[in-house]
């Protein structure tokens, strides 16, 4: 990254690259964010995703300046904003953001809100007019640029607040939880809007949110937070098939896991046995004192046959008795009782029609490449 | 995670620009303000009541001892108890009623017991206790003389006599009621009725879901309210003066007449402490409130019940209380009021408008209440403005020690205006104090009014600050907004209709104030207040008096309606900036 030439273009729109490094922060006694670190390649966007709680809102915080660091360090290129010293305020570091409330100013029409930045930054009456209608086209709401927040429904307030976000051409555009105020069928709509704009302006994004759909659909990449730590980080292809913990692997998407007793293994793929069964995975090297791991298994990886078929060559394969069966319109879930040690329930996803009963006895067959080994300690329990 | 040597290229010289955490000018400039005006105002006054108590020439514990052998400031202790107990159990024996009637049952006159609760609380106490001297003296009093009429009664005095403890009971009775009827008609309409409706199919009939449901939940509410009857009673100062009863705020004002300090400053610290506990109490009450929420957030039309025969003894009682706070004294003042003579009774030969041509045209009235108007407009700036900052450093800065400017604001609540006025004399007296000047000037009492009045201002300050969701700011900071522009742009517009509110609040209750004023004023100034008391004490006659009061009434009534149409905008607003 050449740092003299961002430098030299401050005012412009020129993306940069946002930095963690190491950040902590910690109320009295209690660590909201203990230790992260976190790369934001320019013009691409991250998702933070997490259950409540897990520091991701704190984080996004920090980098808008509305939080001072415990210690570590934020950068936007080269550009020191936030140390454990000092902060840049918020109203110098050049943002946009999205609020989960919207955060509307409700006694400025539209058209104030949204060239509120603009007006603060400087701009002439006619420059902030032509811009605001601008962006407020982007966004589809033109039309009420008179009407005050009150007026506007969440999803208009919404994309008002979209619109102020980008008005002023932020280095950087943070979401709040943006959609996590709006019914499920704007939610999808606005999701596919908001990565829309953002890669149309191409703006370095940080987008927090704790709905798994929302960061597969629209980030670059995701970073799993839990607890104030990041658990992993990488492409949503790269979360969702190479989950590195249970807690990933449930958090992104459905899995059951598996808990198996260590046969051999190596750098790419590790075999243990389950009950009768023998089970292959692939994944990271473990230690050699390990005598049990865990692996994932996604739901609708697993295809189902009667259990006097015969076995498919080189797939894992399970047998147990169907519990339960739930039709969900496109989906048949299965719940199995697996025929092994302890009360194994796995869970399987097909398309329909449903081909078996409860009380069926049924063989589970899934490939070991899509069987992954999981980093955490096993303590006897499977999901 | 960035390597150590990409971290060396960042670039130091930008940092420049970097602020030390969370204080920014502007808030480092409030928080100090905050601390001057608090310590200033209300720190200095409290500690001067308790320090002038202990040191005399030194150290000594000798104005205890004497007040402890002063049969006359036992006395004036054990009256200012009963009383304001007398007045908070018949506050709760009146108030808890009519605020269950008024909410949750099918009682006749409804608006008009509300409005006349409002009314009380407005009001000066001291117009009440005239009008009550002129209706229940004991010689001339117009009720005692119809009494002896109807019942052919030889004696020339009573049946009734106002100059007692129970007549200082049934005077300041009005306002100790509306504090608990305030205090419980919320609680009581957020109610959500489907507990009581629970215990109903349980089998437990109307009254007893009332008796076992209803009024334990009401417990904190109703303590509360009466606490807070209680400790306004302990305060009050026109009254007792007027009616000649030894209670402990006109015991602090004979001792400083007769310039000892040290009495003065042991019955102020009873009071204080006194009226400390009190609220200490009400707070405790109004702390566990949590546990006794009944309301989820959404709004329930309460269930109205219908008590059966138990109505139309409600609906009694309703009448009663709105002829005792409101129609009979304030009926027997107005009538004075057109009175030429007031020996001549109620008929018309003897109406004249005289009386009101004398108030609105005496020059020294005139002064009076421009004197009362200028300071409390001044005093409702003043206020205004510290509750603004000192809520902003309470609830939207990271200082250290900002719980303490909370509990420093609200600390005058329990300092009645007699014992606030002992205390700047103290001050303003001595040195350094001294060297300001204002003793004796209407400065003076503009202090007095600030540390009276600044809780209310800290108060609504917080309440309104806490309807906006802290992300309307911070917004506007990440949309290139300084703290302070953000302050001015946008919280402060959000607010408005709160500061307007209060401003007025603070206006209607600092024109009529009496009991700093009457100790604080200089010679040659007098509020309002004072000069009604002059005028009534002999000077103009009780004719012109109650033209006098009548009009201070109307006024603050007037004003006050005003004050309530901003309110109820800016209820509409605290919907508005939630959304």
């Amino acid at each position: 990254m050449a740092a003299a030439a961002a430098l030299s273009a401050a005012d412009t729109v020129q993306a940069q690259d946002l930095r963690l490094n190491d950040v902590y922060k910690s109320y009295g006694n209690y660590e909201a964010v203990r230790g992260i670190s976190i790369d934001v390649p320019k013009g691409s966007m991250v998702s933070l995703i997490g259950p409540s709680g897990c520091g991701k809102t704190t984080t996004l915080r920090m980098i808008a300046g509305l939080e001072p660091l415990s210690s570590g360090s934020i950068t936007v290129g080269s550009k020191l904003l936030s140390d454990a010293t000092g902060a840049v305020p918020p109203e110098r570091r050049d943002m946009g953001m999205v609020f989960q409330s919207y955060a509307l100013w409700p006694h400025m029409s539209v058209a104030d809100n949204v060239g509120y930045g603009l007006k603060r930054k400087g701009l002439n009456a006619t420059d902030i007019e032509r811009r605001v209608s601008d962006v407020l086209a982007m966004v589809g709401m033109v039309d009420h640029v008179g009407r005050y927040p009150s007026q506007l429904s969440g999803g208009q307030q919404q994309r008002v607040a979209l619109a102020r976000a980008v008005a002023s051409r932020p280095q950087i555009l943070l979401f709040d939880e943006p959609l996590s105020n709006l019914d499920a069928v704007l939610r999808e709509q606005m999701r596919f809007e908001i990565r829309d704009l953002q890669q149309k302006l191409g703006i370095t994004s940080v987008y927090v949110t704790h709905s798994q759909e929302e960061a597969l659909a629209l980030s670059d990449k995701i970073v799993v937070m839990s607890k104030g730590l990041v658990v992993q980080s990488g492409t949503p292809a790269e979360i969702y098939e190479r989950p590195k913990t249970a807690f990933v692997a449930g958090f992104i998407g459905l899995t059951n896991t598996l808990t198996l007793n260590r046969l051999l293994s190596d750098d790419q793929m590790a075999v243990g046995s389950f009950g009768a069964h023998r089970v292959k995975a692939s994944g990271a090297a473990m230690n050699g004192e390990t005598q049990q791991f865990l692996v994932s298994v996604r739901p609708s990886e697993i295809t189902l046959s009667a259990a006097s078929a015969s076995p498919t060559a080189g797939m894992n394969r399970l047998v147990g008795t169907i519990q339960t069966v739930v039709f969900t319109g496109g989906i048949v879930d299965y719940f199995i009782a697996c025929d092994g040690p302890g009360q194994t329930t796995l869970r399987v996803q097909t398309t329909p029609p449903a081909r078996f009963e409860p009380g069926a006895q049924v063989a589970l067959e899934f490939d070991p490449a899509r069987t992954v080994v999981l980093e955490d300690q096993v303590n006897g329990k499977s999901q | 995670m960035m390597s150590a040597e990409a971290a060396a290229t960042v670039d130091r010289a930008s940092t420049g620009k970097m602020q030390r955490s969370g204080s920014s000018g502007w808030s480092l400039t409030a928080a100090g303000l905050s601390v001057v005006c608090l310590v200033i105002f209300i720190g200095a006054p409290v500690a001067a009541i308790f320090l002038s108590s202990v040191y005399q020439d030194g150290w000594t514990l000798e104005a205890y001892r004497d007040f402890l052998s002063s049969p006359r400031l036992l006395t004036a202790t054990w009256n200012s108890l009963l009383v304001a107990i007398g007045i908070a159990v018949l506050s709760v024996v009146i108030g808890a009623p009519l605020a269950f009637g008024v909410a949750r049952t099918n009682m006749q006159l409804k608006r008009i017991v509300r409005a006349t609760m409002i009314l009380a609380l407005i009001s000066p106490e001291f117009l009440l206790a005239m009008g009550y001297i002129l209706m229940a003296g004991p010689n001339a009093g117009y009720a005692n003389v119809a009494l002896r009429a109807v019942f052919g009664m030889q004696s020339t005095a009573g049946p009734i006599d106002i100059f007692s403890l129970w007549g200082l009971v049934l005077t300041a009775l009005p306002n100790g009621v509306a504090f608990v009827f305030l205090a419980l008609t919320p609680a009581l309409a957020n109610m959500d009725p489907a507990l009581e409706e629970a215990a109903r199919l349980k089998g437990a009939s109307a009254l007893e879901a009332i008796r076992d449901v209803t009024l334990p939940l009401m417990r904190p509410a109703l303590l509360a309210g009466a606490l807070l009857a209680f400790a306004t009673s302990l305060a009050m100062y026109g009254p007792p003066e007027m009616l000649g009863i030894d209670v402990l705020t006109v015991s602090i004002r004979n001792a400083l007449l007769g310039l000892d300090f040290a009495s003065a400053s042991v019955a102020a610290v009873v009071l204080v402490l006194l009226s400390g506990i009190a609220l200490g109490g009400q707070r405790l009450m109004l702390r566990n409130e949590d546990r006794y929420r009944t309301l989820g957030g959404k709004a329930f039309a309460p269930r109205r019940i219908d008590l059966g025969w138990a109505t139309p003894l409600l609906t009694a009682l309703a009448v009663f209380y709105v002829l005792i706070a409101f129609v009979l004294p304030y009926g027997t003042m107005i009538a004075v009021s057109l009175m030429k003579s007031i020996g001549n009774g109620f008929n018309i030969a003897n109406l004249t408008l005289d009386n009101y041509r004398v108030v609105l045209s005496d020059a020294s009235i005139r002064k009076a209440a421009l004197l009362s108007v200028s300071l409390a407009a001044s005093a409702a700036t003043i206020v205004v403005a510290i509750g603004v900052i000192v809520s902003y450093v309470i609830l939207r800065t990271r200082f250290a020690g900002r719980s303490a400017l909370d509990y420093l604001s609200i600390l005058p609540l329990a300092v009645p205006g007699t014992a606030i006025a002992f205390a700047l004399i103290v001050i303003y007296l001595n040195w350094p104090g001294n060297l300001t000047g204002i003793y004796g000037t209407p400065t003076i009492l503009l202090v007095a009014y600030l540390a009276r009045f600044i809780p209310i201002g800290v108060r609504n300050g917080q309440t309104a600050l806490l309807q906006i969701s802290p992300e309307i700011e911070e917004s506007s900071r990440v949309f290139g907004a300084t703290e302070f522009q953000t302050l001015m742009r946008i919280t402060l517009p959000l607010i408005m209709p709160v500061v307007i509110y209060t401003w007025l609040l603070v206006f209607i209750l600092a024109i009529p104030e009496l009991s700093a004023s009457i100790i604080l004023r200089g010679f040659s100034t007098q509020t309002i207040s004072t000069s009604l008391l002059s005028v009534w004490n002999g000077n103009g006659g009780l004719a012109v008096a109650c033209a006098y009061g009548v009009c201070i009434f109307v006024s603050v009534s007037l004003l006050f309606l005003i004050a309530a149409l901003v309110g109820r905008r800016s209820a509409l607003m605290r919907g508005f900036t939630i959304g």
